[in-house]
């Protein structure tokens, strides 16, 4: 190697680099890059213009109702702790019995508040007598922790008016929300945010 | 928003409720009340996300060509990790956003305008400025780079060697997105949970571990395991503009080999090479006629453990319970089953996607096998060939930006704006041939060094 006869293409090099500083240089390397850079441009240019869709805004976490089992992992699976999926109440939908599934326990002795007759394992839920035969029940969102015990109870025996959501002003947002990955029933999907709280189907 | 609960409510009511009980009608004059169903976020602050991310890769390409500042560099990085790792929670990063962008290029799965900005601006920068976004924007980038203490050199033969990983890395992980078993790179974030102040006792230790080896070992989730830093890295190979060691101004002094965290400064090479010619062309050759070989073979191994990798996909998982449960063997009902609510029809439209899930994974690990060969041979191409180098530079794949060179250099006061943002080669020129496998042999990501 040491003996290398002078490189002919070297002593061009050496030629070319004494080219006057005004002079365009054009490199067969720089030539090749600039290419590259202009294929990748197009092929964003095309990747936006086939993924990427306008229209339908940003997209949330949120939790199909109808889907959902309340097996109780929104409470456990979270980033956040507690879990930013809290049970919602639907007034209108409610029938304000004086014996509710989401509020008491199967073998509740007494049907009043008492802490023993609550299915409720925080107390987050709280109820007020109205008129005879009519309770409200009220949830307290910092108490609910998402374990969907009452949902259980009020779809098993009630209308339904309770039910598990995610709650936006909690939710971080996830790229891939963990409960979506360990949720048995595939209720937790993206959903645009323009149609958040519809169910998806 | 009135109208959206009002669509949500006569939803409920109609499909999802069972009206087992009358709504009553109250005597005493109360009034049901209002339903709290939360605001979702305002769509401006996801386009704010976006402006502040398009603000910090404008700044950070500032500190690292024009002004040459580490200073500048470390202030962006205290405030990357302030906004993009603890206030937003490090959710949707540019690195995750490669699953999204897989899973829309593969199914149905949409992706917003925003996200396809964060995963695509840095890249655009990347391809005009080199690796701006890791020096300081990167939240996970800064994390490390600001505990990197006392960094050691890393042998190059283990460098080289781990550093197949963000290959194999990125290539399960569009594999896992395309196929939809999930997202790889949010499940092994390794600073989510510290962003996040609290989260499972794994994700947590694996984040402290990586910033503990991070004091001696710079940067290593960015060198060894990254993705996104290796796709960043082939759109800064051809970059307009990078970090430079100005060849007019070098005095070979190599402070900056010494101090770069990731040993992207490459020496001068050390002429003459000690090989005869006739032996390094004939290895060339050989290395050439053995590429198609590994990429044969590895594609062949893909193939063969595709059946082992596909039984982290969902719906081959299901099916396994469902199989155990039916048979016998498991012994408590599991709540998929439940929620499956396990009829024939079911199961057997759970068995066609399992069987497609399969499919797809054997097709998709002869690809990926056939991309570790090929990268593989191009590495060991890349060992053979030699750039003549006469100063000290940084390699452009590799170069992280971090800036920690510039305080080093005795010659970095003068501060030649036109060498840090002119890329035009000083070095002799390249031959005509190694311009044409040029492309080939910045792939593998870690540069060669000649065993003298």
């Amino acid at each position: 190697m040491t003996e290398q006869p002078v490189n002919p293409q070297n002593a061009n090099d050496a030629a070319e680099k004494s080219i006057p500083a005004g002079k365009k240089d054009v490199d067969r390397r720089e030539f090749l890059k600039t290419a590259c850079r202009f294929l990748a441009l197009s092929v964003a240019a095309v990747g936006f213009n086939r993924l990427v869709d306008i229209e339908g805004g940003e997209r949330v976490w949120q939790i199909d109702p109808k889907k959902c089992i309340q097996c109780g992992r929104c409470a456990t699976e979270c980033v956040l702790n507690p879990s930013a999926v809290r049970c919602i109440h639907a007034y209108d939908v409610c029938g304000y019995c004086k014996l509710c599934g989401g509020y008491h326990r199967i073998n509740a002795g007494k049907l009043d508040t008492a802490a023993e007759n609550q299915v409720c394992p925080t107390g987050a839920i709280v109820r007020t007598f109205i008129e005879d035969p009519f309770y409200e029940y009220k949830i307290i969102e910092e108490l609910c922790n998402g374990c969907g015990k009452c949902v259980k109870g009020c779809t098993a025996f009630g209308n339904g008016s309770l039910f598990l959501q995610v709650r936006h002003h909690l939710c971080v947002g996830c790229n891939e929300c963990r409960i979506a990955v360990k949720c048995p029933a595939n209720a937790i999907s993206l959903v645009k945010s323009k149609n958040a709280y519809f169910s998806p189907i | 928003m009135k109208f959206l609960i009002f669509a949500i409510l006569s939803f409920v009511t109609a499909s999802f409720a069972s009206d087992r009980f009358p709504r009553p009608e109250f005597q005493t004059g109360y009034e049901i009340p209002p339903n709290d169903f939360g605001a979702a976020r305002e769509i401006i602050f996801y386009y704010m996300d976006v402006a502040i991310l398009f603000a910090a890769l404008c700044l950070a390409s500032y500190f690292v060509l024009k002004k040459r500042s580490r200073k500048g560099i470390v202030g962006l990085a205290l405030f990357s990790i302030a906004y993009f790792g603890f206030y937003k929670k490090g959710c949707v990063c540019s690195l995750g956003a490669i699953q999204n962008i897989t899973a829309g290029l593969s199914s149905s799965y949409t992706i917003s305008i925003t996200i396809f900005l964060i995963f695509i601006l840095p890249l655009i920068f990347s391809l005009f400025f080199g690796r701006v976004f890791c020096s300081g924007v990167c939240p996970l980038g800064a994390v490390q780079d600001l505990v990197a203490f006392k960094a050691k050199r890393v042998p190059a033969r283990l460098s080289a060697i781990l550093g197949f990983i963000p290959h194999i890395y990125l290539g399960l992980t569009i594999l896992f997105a395309a196929t939809g078993a999930g997202f790889l790179i949010c499940k092994f974030d390794p600073f989510v949970g510290i962003f996040r102040l609290g989260a499972p006792f794994g994700i947590v230790a694996w984040g402290v571990g990586i910033l503990i080896l991070g004091i001696f070992v710079a940067r290593p989730y960015c060198r060894y395991l990254c993705p996104y830093g290796l796709i960043l890295g082939w759109a800064s190979a051809i970059s307009k503009y990078r970090v430079k060691v100005c060849p007019d101004t070098c005095v070979n002094c190599r402070l900056c080999e010494n101090v770069c965290p990731v040993d992207a400064i490459l020496p001068p090479t050390v002429e003459p090479i000690n090989e005869r010619r006739s032996h390094a062309v004939k290895r060339l050759k050989i290395y050439f006629v053995m590429l198609p070989v590994w990429i044969a073979v590895f594609a062949t191994s893909g193939w063969f453990s595709a059946d082992l990798i596909s039984t982290f996909h969902p719906d081959v998982k299901l099916l396994r319970i469902i199989e155990l449960e039916e048979s016998g063997t498991a012994r408590t009902k599991s709540f998929e089953s439940e929620a499956l609510r396990v009829d024939a029809d079911v199961i057997a439209v759970l068995r066609t996607n399992s069987e497609r899930a399969k499919k797809d994974f054997k097709l998709g690990m002869l690809i990926l096998g056939a991309y570790l060969g090929l990268i593989l041979g191009a590495y060991l191409i890349r060992q053979s060939t030699h750039k003549k180098r006469e100063y000290y530079d940084a390699d452009p794949v590799t170069c992280v930006s971090c800036g920690k060179c510039y305080g080093y250099c005795p010659k970095n006061e003068m501060r030649n704006a036109e060498c840090g943002m002119r890329n035009a080669e000083l070095t002799p020129k390249p031959s005509s041939i190694r311009s044409l496998f040029w492309l080939l042999t910045f792939i593998p990501h870690s540069e060669f060094r000649i065993p003298n």
